[in-house]
């Protein structure tokens, strides 16, 4: 994309943008919640999304994905516009999507919530699925159980395997840190780190710093639905008084 | 003892008629999230049709199976013109299916009329086997087999099918089915016409068992339906299954032991008649009011999570 807002200038693009926002503008209940969100998802890069409580990020992840509708702007995904589409499109389109609190279907078991995510011809088959217990030892072990029964550390990686059952574009995480034991923190770091180098593209909603500075190439920062700034994870975390006005570190 | 038997299996049977109904009334619920008033219209076209085609061609299976048909057809068609234009509007929702629900109705009087309509004995289930002072009418023990028929069919369907995996999955959360690239409202045509199917084929089986088809049968029954849904779960496929033995076996044991009522007031007719229909009701509605005081979410309903849509 040739569009760059000024933020985005700081770092030099290079690589091929993904996924892109233009002036989003979403509104929740009469809520004016997004108000012009603009920012660019770069192939192979780890994006970070960060700011405080209610900022606008989940809102930011699940207009993206065509959960709420996006009142003005532009989203798109390689070029094709994706806004005012239902988000199975967006997911046929190559998004996949780890929501806020994971929502893993705790009716089903562990095995028939990777079937679920498995579609026609982007999927990868039985491969996918084994693919996915390699990558999360525990999810074998529980495979038959029901993901109602497994630890939030569990179910996050439930969450995360799920999504990765076909192959992505994009993928949009919501902030998989929320509510887990320092332990199964340190499992997740390990586990974006290595999607990081195996050149997923994603773009992470993110309140814990340390977990952002960790596996992040670039971040914004959101503030009352608006980003308020922009540019290389290093930049940012040598900055204590961006850091301060903005996350509340 | 014998009556009790008796009781038991007239109570059964009932339990199987409700539970044809609510089972799609509660997959309906469950996965839509609209209670739909219309379910107990789909109920009375498939007495009347099923009435219709045994009438002219005095052939019990195919009525069965036209019923059937109709059933799904008019379901597909109300989930496409009706339904669809008002998901996420729960007023709406109301309003629609309880009109489009009166004037299916006043469609089978205009049709058919208000009166009664009687048919032909059916063609080797007219018989009571009678041991002592037990009776088993042999048309209560086809209405049970069918029951049983359609809970495994569809329970198989559920649980071993890939339409089933979303179905159950998208009872419990149908945006984050769509963000896995699944259309959801495809599914909700299918499984609208799937449980207005299943209503006509209970109003089907209905009409022999009460021997006529009246045009009030689908009120009565959708009263029941919707306390049998609440009572199993909501959305709960086995709840409603429960939930109707319950609802069944009571609206039969409590009017007769209350009232000490002649056993052959439910035989051969096994339907209430005017004086237990009330208790009838009535223990029915104290059973829905303490399984929502005790236990809101229904016998076998989930308990579902904040976050969910």
């Amino acid at each position: 994309m040739s569009i760059q807002i000024p933020l985005a200038t700081a770092s030099v693009e290079t690589a091929k943008t993904v996924l892109s926002l233009r002036n989003i503008h979403t509104y929740i209940a009469g809520s004016h919640i997004l108000q012009g969100i603009s920012l660019d998802v770069t192939e192979g890069q780890t994006t970070v999304l960060l700011g405080r409580n209610g900022a606008g990020k989940s809102t930011t992840l699940r207009t993206t994905m065509g959960n709420l509708p996006a009142a003005q702007g532009s989203i798109t995904l390689d070029g094709h516009e994706l806004r005012g589409k239902p988000a199975y499109f967006a997911a046929r389109q190559g998004v996949g999507f780890v929501p806020e609190d994971r929502e893993v279907f705790v009716s089903l078991t562990v095995e028939e919530n990777l079937k679920l995510a498995q579609r026609g011809g982007a999927s990868r088959g039985a491969a996918g699925i084994e693919q996915a217990y390699t990558l999360f030892p525990d999810l074998r072990q529980a495979r038959s159980r029901s993901a109602g029964a497994m630890s939030g550390g569990q179910q996050q990686m439930l969450a995360i395997a799920r999504a990765m059952m076909n192959r992505n574009r994009v993928m949009l995480v919501d902030e998989p840190t929320k509510g887990l034991a320092p332990v199964v923190v340190k499992q997740l770091a390990t586990i974006f780190e290595s999607l990081r180098d195996e050149g997923e593209t994603i773009l992470l909603v993110e309140q814990n710093l340390e977990f952002a500075a960790r596996v992040g190439h670039r971040f914004y920062v959101l503030d009352e639905g608006r980003i308020v700034h922009g540019g290389r994870m290093d930049e940012l975390t040598r900055d204590p008084e961006l850091l301060r006005r903005y996350i509340g570190v | 003892m014998s009556t009790f038997l008796t009781l038991t299996v007239s109570g059964i049977s009932l339990a199987a008629l409700f539970f044809m109904v609510s089972a799609g009334l509660s997959l309906i619920f469950g996965l839509m999230g609209i209670l739909n008033f219309a379910h107990g219209a789909f109920f009375l076209w498939g007495a009347y049709i099923w009435f219709e085609v045994f009438n002219r061609t005095g052939n019990f299976p195919l009525a069965l199976l036209a019923a059937l048909a109709a059933g799904a057809v008019l379901g597909a068609v109300t989930e496409r013109v009706f339904i669809r234009p008002i998901y996420r509007r729960p007023l709406s929702q109301i309003l629609v299916t309880l009109g489009l629900g009166l004037v299916l109705t006043q469609l089978v009087i205009a049709i058919w009329g208000v009166q009664p309509q009687y048919f032909a004995s059916i063609p080797g289930l007219s018989k009571t086997w009678r041991v002592g002072d037990f009776y088993v009418p042999s048309y209560k023990l086809f209405v049970i087999a069918i029951g049983i028929v359609v809970l495994a069919a569809v329970w198989t369907l559920l649980r071993y099918t890939r339409i089933g995996l979303i179905v159950r999955a998208g009872v419990e959360n149908p945006a984050m089915v769509e963000s896995l690239g699944i259309n959801v409202r495809t599914v909700f045509l299918g499984v609208f016409a799937l449980g207005a199917g299943l209503a006509a084929l209970g109003g089907a089986v209905f009409a022999p068992y009460v021997n006529s088809t009246t045009t009030d049968m689908g009120q009565t029954v959708l009263l029941s339906a919707i306390i049998v849904v609440v009572l199993g779960g909501l959305g709960s496929y086995l709840g409603s299954a429960v939930g109707a033995l319950v609802i069944g076996l009571a609206q039969i044991y409590v009017p007769y032991y209350t009232f000490q009522l002649e056993t052959s007031s439910l035989w051969p007719h096994g339907w209430p008649t005017n004086i237990d229909s009330s208790a009838a009701s009535l223990i029915s509605l104290v059973l829905l009011v303490a399984i929502l005081l005790i236990r809101p979410q229904g016998l076998m309903g989930l308990k579902l999570e904040p976050g969910g849509l």
